[in-house]
């Protein structure tokens, strides 16, 4: 039984994969199953963050990443493997910070840099957030001929959620 | 989409033709659309993206054979494929270049790829830096002139 990434002291569950040589095989992400909302919620995240309310676009986008997890190597025939368990469970970390911050994406679809891709728009305004197979997470946000923004990401919680905030002050100019 | 290739797609005894002309375009097929409705920068790959080149590929649409029918394409010109890496240095400080190469397949002669060279060296999986791989994909995205959206929504 695999053990919770917050009790054996790993930064961030991408990580305790890594540590425990689970990364590159498509294993079976961690998950509890919500009988009230039918909806997988991973566990590491049930005690610290969970909100217990579900605006619909979340549905969706927990529909679309976890067909995901079907997709398999060379799904766009220019050689991009499908994601990982890494990039799965870290996009799932992303998905959880946006319930919270109830920041709906435009979009979740496979990167064909080996990944998962999360993506926003609002009026000419963009930005994308990836999650590589191998623990990478970078952003970037532009808007028509302006300089973009790149953004390393650190893939433990604090350091996402300041990513999306990041990615929402650029949106909305909060 | 029928099912059997077109005869120009096949390779046959055709040699690679390394000479690009700057008008000669590559077509790229995608998934995905930003909200400025530009492809998505997930569609597109740093090392070594593929495509079709317009001098063996006569109908832009091939690029979906043979199974990506619901998929959309769009074509860029060599020229502009070319002058990425100038920008690209100039944000990131870092020598960039390009080539494209044609590297037929049995299946298809068009088949072509973007190498793209940083500091002299080809950029691989195992050294690319995705910062620079991140505005060198946003530029490819923009200058693609998209001719068929994805039928995804």
């Amino acid at each position: 039984m695999m053990m919770s990434p917050e009790i054996d002291g790993s930064k961030s569950p991408a990580s305790w994969l890594r540590k425990n040589n689970v990364g590159s095989d498509k294993i079976k992400v961690p998950i509890i199953f919500s009988a009230e909302h039918e909806m997988r919620v991973p566990y590491f995240v049930q005690n610290s963050f969970y909100v217990d309310r579900f605006p619909s676009w979340i549905s969706k986008f927990q529909d679309q990443l976890k067909s995901l997890r079907n997709l398999q190597d060379d799904w766009n025939g220019y050689g991009s493997y499908a994601p990982n368990s890494i990039a799965l469970i870290n996009s799932q970390t992303v998905l959880d910070i946006l319930h919270k911050m109830n920041f709906p994406p435009m979009a979740i679809a496979p990167s064909a840099e080996d990944g998962v891709a999360i993506s926003f728009a609002k009026a000419n305004k963009n930005a994308i957030i990836e999650c590589y197979n191998d623990g990478d997470i970078l952003a970037i946000t532009y808007k028509g001929d302006e300089e973009p923004e790149l953004m390393e990401i650190g893939e433990s919680i604090s350091e996402i959620s300041e990513g999306l905030d990041r990615i929402y002050n650029f949106l909305y100019g909060r | 989409m029928a099912d059997k290739l077109p005869d120009e797609l096949h390779q046959g005894e055709r040699l690679p033709d390394p000479i690009f002309l700057p008008e000669e375009e590559l077509f790229i097929r995608f998934n995905q659309i930003d909200g400025s409705g530009n492809v998505a920068i997930s569609e597109i790959r740093y090392v070594d993206q593929s495509g079709n080149r317009s001098k063996y590929c006569s109908r832009p649409s091939y690029i979906l054979l043979p199974n990506y029918d619901n998929w959309g394409y769009g074509s860029i010109s060599i020229k502009d494929i070319l002058d990425i890496p100038e920008i690209i240095t100039a944000k990131s400080g870092e020598t960039n270049s390009c080539e494209v190469a044609h590297m037929p397949l049995t299946d298809n002669h068009s088949h072509s790829e973007i190498w793209t060279y940083r500091n002299g060296v080809r950029v691989t999986n195992n050294n690319k830096k995705r910062k620079i791989g991140l505005l060198f994909r946003l530029e490819i995205c923009q200058k693609i002139n998209i001719l068929k959206n994805p039928e995804n929504e």
